[in-house]
């Protein structure tokens, strides 16, 4: 091909494509670390179950390092893709309307994914800072890593903050989901209406999902400990 | 017919040439009949205008029954104004009320400079166009229509797309400015039809290449496009011309 | 007759004289053929098809246009269909019988030779927009799909939903912007021609106007095709796009190009009827819509009821019981002249009593509601849009407007006019379609002189004259911009208190009046009075403001209303020199005693082209005979 392949993956239609397929990727992950993240439920108390599921992380090895490495870069690409649209997407508006932009089929999800992006970017951070970071994380087996989740989550600030994070990402998937399969050209009469229902559904089940955390360790688990 | 009639306060975006700064401007224009399509309310408010001696606004229209594509504005955010399937120039005044304020904006985009007042240049579109939406069919050389034969669905969505009128309410529409929905009905048009097979890698990938070059900026799958689209082009286009896109870029072999 | 006129139609068969021709026309090689230059005015079916085809034979074309982009023409606003003689259908149609149908539609006042060759070359017209990705309407086999349309008994016309003259024309323009890629066609839209360039008596260039810029360009060429359309506005409101104008045709025949047979305009019966003084243009609703929907008005005069509460014994389908053969797939002037004859007698509905009902309600319960959506869904849409009434519910109000001239500049057999190297394509010429012009014929013929014939019989002028090379410097050029400029300088400085929009209306009123779809002697001599007033008026009294040297649509408009407040005038004369009733030409008093329009074959079977004389000096009349040797000259019954 004398055209090289960076040239196709950088265009508009190459930009969305990644953006799609990472998008996509990162749900993946999201689903994984939602089941995974699941198993604290198992024993509260002592987090056997957590600790277990930890474990078998770690035993992993070496794979474990390249699953870190690869979610580094689906994020990191993701994220400057995104940063790229966002700045190229301003440049092809010099001058913007004194009317305000209106509504017709964009929503309110839709408007604010460079704003939920921003933000789950923020408690990306945040979250590494918190659990990946943080000291002792390293033993395996440790039960650090079970009671510094509990006392974090069961945080009226911290807790707070990772139940709203955890339903921007459901608005950030809400159309990003959807929007992912119309990039890669996923499309069709019969499929589209499924996809926006699941797009729905997933954002739902994540938000409800990774808010549960927090929501539970503020009202039932922060006495317990 | 003047028991009808009501006033509105428009705020207009004047500019004399691209080279100049514009500013809008506000105008009062009584005597407005419910009857009256957009464009005749704006050749009233210009016949006042002229009477009182000031140069009247000026607007690309022409054929002013939806067809030609040449006319548009915003009114109040909304491209071609809040009716669906609508073109400036079949809006009727009827959708207003009395004392209603409108804010007239042309179209805004890199891509589309402005000439004066509402007008912009929209050349950009013939450029996409020139780069590859055609048959490379000589006159004359064409075989006989009906040894081609073409599924009726094919044929039906193949006009759903080519029923594209090029005014470019879908980029004023967009909050990015992006020409995607032009593009992928024109992609589409072709990649639907037997005639469009020859060239279909080519196609995709030039006309996506000269419309990164015009600086439409990028899609976000709003579908705003498609809300303002005065033919209701779907976006299920777009959909066609990345797969479309992605199936060349992996296997055009030059 | 005159013998200025010669019209170079070929000796032979009438089905081989095209071929004939076409062998003797001379050739440029392939590779001299980059030497020439051709200029194209107009961007529609005519010239974007022009200038395609010559382009991709490797002649440098120019093509200018005054929209913001080739594909806004006003050919985009053709609703519904193209014809052409395939008989896919197997109803018995063939070559002879469309080159009959619309000679005899146009009223036998069209020549034999160009209508046969137009009939010749509809089945390529077919092909090649096949191929070029013209989505037509398909039969669920894969096949083309054909419909009847006004004025014929054959299934015949090809179609793109209501959107057909759109189709077509994206196209052609898409054939046009892929010379634009090859670099053999320069396309300057927004670009208005002010004047012909004539170097020793053959066209070779034009002065046009940057309409964004204001700026006045020069372009030289070794032939100029002329393809701007037709000249309906001068009645201000027809079914034109505004931008549609007689400048370009008749700055030609200023200087010195024929103008033939200018009375013969056309009225479409189906059009949005007028809904109060700020009317700026009427809409057309394709005829097609005959098809199904039946035409009607109240027996009894001033009959206000609503329609569904009018039952059928009291309702007068009137083209049903007038013409029962063709009832009411009529031709346009009938149906048009019967509307009015309704209208007139005090049978017209809606607020102004100027309209007819066309009633879908028995076709919707013949056929179903879905039936008539798929087949008309996009008309109705639109007729609510403007009317906001249902027309699935409550008949649709029509009445008749101007929608096209079949008069235009005067051109021989291989569409020069009668200034050499000035060729006339489409709707600016008068060639094809006599008096009247059958439905779905316009885009036909657009198409034939661009893709069909332009392309071989400039080529013979190139090849035969041996041109001089000139330069957009030459005197000719200079002078000819100079007039322009000083035209220019001389309406910006009127300075008076009237729009010029003022000035169009008064015409079109005058011209609707008396030379509308109903003339008179009376009428006509009122209105050669008139015009001469409202124009000495307009050059003191009219105001255009803004500057020369920048984007001024109202001189825009201003140009243009100046030069049909000349034409409306030749017009006139046209309609009064015409003692006969014939197709789009009705006059008064030459009719039948069943009110049809009544020839006059004996002295009237002419062209009527015009030579122009000098500003205020009249015309010279020149006749160019009509013969027909292979159609029976009939009265035409449609009954």
């Amino acid at each position: 091909m004398s055209d090289g392949i960076g040239k196709f993956l950088l265009s508009s239609l190459g930009k969305k494509l990644i953006m799609g397929l990472t998008g996509l990727m990162l749900v993946g992950f999201l689903v994984a670390h939602l089941l995974g993240n699941l198993s604290i439920y198992g024993d509260v108390d002592h987090g056997t179950s957590f600790i277990a599921y930890a474990n078998k992380l770690h035993d992993l090895g070496p794979l474990l390092w390249v699953m870190e490495i690869g979610l580094v870069a689906l994020f990191g690409v993701h994220i400057w893709m995104a940063l790229k649209i966002t700045a190229e997407n301003r440049k092809a508006r010099p001058q913007g309307y004194a009317h305000p932009n209106t509504f017709g089929k964009a929503t309110p999800a839709s408007r604010s994914m460079p704003y939920t992006g921003i933000a789950i970017l923020g408690f990306l951070i945040m979250h590494l800072i918190h659990f990946r970071f943080m000291k002792g994380i390293a033993a395996p087996g440790s039960v650090e890593l079970h009671r510094e989740v509990i006392s974090v989550m069961s945080d009226p600030l911290w807790g707070s903050l990772y139940v709203v994070l955890s339903i921007l990402i459901g608005v950030h998937l809400a159309h990003g989901f959807k929007s992912a399969f119309q990039s890669i050209g996923v499309n069709h009469p019969r499929l589209n209406g499924l996809l926006g229902k699941m797009g729905i559904a997933l954002a739902i089940i994540l938000a409800l999902g990774f808010a549960s955390f927090p929501i539970v360790a503020m009202f039932a688990w922060r006495t317990s400990v | 017919m003047s028991d009808t009639t009501f006033s509105l306060n428009l705020k207009i975006w004047r500019q004399e040439s691209a080279d100049k700064p514009g500013k809008m401007v506000d105008y009062k224009i009584d005597c407005v009949d419910e009857h009256m399509s957009f464009l005749e309310m704006l050749d009233v408010l210009n016949q006042q205008l002229i009477e009182k001696g000031e140069v009247p606004v000026a607007f690309d229209h022409d054929c002013r029954e939806g067809i030609c594509g040449t006319c548009g504005c915003m009114i109040n955010g909304h491209a071609h104004g809040k009716d669906s399937e609508t073109t400036l120039c079949q809006l009727h005044m009827r959708k207003f009320r009395d004392g209603d304020t409108l804010y007239l904006e042309p179209w805004r985009a890199k891509a589309f400079p402005i000439v004066q007042d509402l007008c912009v240049d929209r050349s950009a579109f013939d450029r996409i166009q020139a780069a590859g939406a055609y048959c490379s069919v000589h006159t004359g050389s064409a075989i006989d229509g009906n040894s081609l034969l073409v599924p009726k669905a094919n044929a039906e969505s193949a006009m759903d797309a080519a029923a594209c009128i090029g005014c470019g309410a879908c980029v004023a529409a967009c909050k990015n400015a992006s020409a995607m929905l032009f593009v992928g009905a024109k992609v589409s048009q072709f990649a639907l039809l037997p005639q469009g097979q020859i060239e279909r890698k080519e196609r995709v990938l030039n006309m996506v290449e000269q419309m990164d070059a015009e600086g439409f900026g990028n899609c976000t799958n709003e579908f705003e496009c498609e809300a303002a689209c005065p033919k209701g082009i779907s976006v299920d286009n777009i959909a066609r011309m990345n797969r479309e896109y992605i199936k060349a870029a992996a296997t055009k072999a030059d | 007759m005159s013998n200025i006129l010669d019209s170079k139609i070929p000796d032979g068969p009438l089905a081989d004289k095209w071929d004939l021709h076409k062998a003797k026309l001379k050739l440029i090689a392939p590779n001299n053929r980059r030497k020439f230059n051709i200029i194209v005015v107009g961007s529609g079916l005519a010239g974007a098809s022009a200038a395609a085809s010559l382009a991709e034979m490797n002649y440098n074309v120019t093509c200018l246009c005054v929209q913001d982009s080739a594909r806004r023409a006003h050919s985009i606003a053709a609703q519904g269909g193209i014809n052409a003689a395939k008989n896919y259908p197997n109803d018995n149609d063939s070559i002879f019988r469309l080159f009959y149908d619309t000679i005899k539609g146009g009223d036998f006042r069209g020549r034999e030779g160009n209508t046969y060759r137009l009939a010749q070359v509809s089945n390529n017209i077919i092909d090649q927009c096949v191929a070029q990705g013209v989505p037509f309407a398909r039969e669920y086999g894969g096949v083309l799909s054909n419909r009847t349309f006004g004025g014929a008994q054959v299934s015949r016309t090809f179609y793109a939903r209501g959107q057909t003259g759109q189709q077509l024309l994206l196209g052609a323009y898409s054939a046009l912007m892929r010379q634009v890629n090859r670099g053999k066609v320069d396309m300057r839209p927004r670009r208005e021609m002010m004047d012909l360039v004539k170097v020793d008596g053959v066209a070779r260039g034009v002065v046009v106007r940057n309409l964004v810029t204001g700026e006045l360009e020069r372009y030289a060429a070794d032939a100029v095709l002329l393809c701007t359309g037709g000249y309906g506005n001068v009645f201000y409101l027809s079914t034109n796009a505004k931008g549609c104008n007689v400048t370009a045709a008749y700055r030609c025949h200023k200087q010195g190009a024929f103008m033939a047979n200018p009375c013969f305009t056309q009225i479409h019966p189906t059009c949005i009827p007028v809904s109060g003084d700020h009317q700026s243009k009427l809409t057309l609703m394709s005829e097609s819509l005959r098809n199904d929907g039946r035409v009607w008005v109240p027996k009894k005069k001033g009959d206000d009821r609503p329609p569904s509460q009018i039952p059928d014994s009291e309702r007068d389908y009137y083209l049903e019981r007038k013409y029962p053969s063709f009832g009411n797939m009529v031709p346009r002037d009938v149906a048009s002249r019967n509307a009015k004859v309704a209208c007139d007698n005090g049978q017209g509905v809606g607020a102004s009593g100027l309209a007819v009902y066309l009633d879908f309600q028995e076709a919707i319960e013949r056929e179903g509601r879905d039936v008539i959506e798929a087949r008309y869904g996009n008309l109705f849409h639109m007729y609510e849009k403007i009317t906001a009434e249902n027309p699935y519910e409550v008949p649709m109000r029509i009445y008749p407007a101007v929608h096209y001239t079949m008069g235009g500049l005067w051109v021989d057999y291989n569409l020069e006019s009668t200034i050499p190297g000035l060729f006339v394509l489409g709707e600016a010429n008068f060639s094809d379609h006599g008096a009247n012009r059958l439905g779905a014929s316009a885009l036909m013929q657009g198409l034939a002189d661009g893709y069909f014939v332009a392309p071989y019989t400039v080529a013979a002028h190139l090849a035969e004259r041996a041109l001089p090379a000139v330069s957009t410097e030459d005197e000719a050029f200079q002078a000819a911009e100079k007039g322009v400029r000083d035209r220019i300088s001389k309406l910006l400085s009127v300075g008076g208190s009237k729009s010029v929009d003022y000035f169009h209306r008064k015409l079109g009123l005058t011209m609707w009046d008396h030379c509308g779809m109903a003339r008179n002697e009376e009428g006509l001599k009122k209105a050669l009075k008139i015009i001469p007033e409202l124009r000495e008026e307009f050059w003191k009294d009219v105001r255009v403001l803004g500057q020369g040297g920048q984007m001024n649509q109202e001189l825009e408009k201003a140009g243009r209303v100046a030069d049909f407040l000349e034409f409306g005038e030749l017009m006139c004369r046209d309609a009064l020199n015409r003692k006969e009733s014939a197709g789009g030409h009705f006059r008064e008093e030459y009719q039948t005693a069943e009110g049809e329009a009544k020839r006059d074959d004996e002295n009237y079977r002419y062209v009527a082209a015009w030579e122009f004389k000098g500003d205020g000096k009249e015309p010279a009349l020149h006749k160019e005979a009509l013969e027909f040797e292979n159609v029976e000259l009939t009265q035409r019954s449609y009954k």
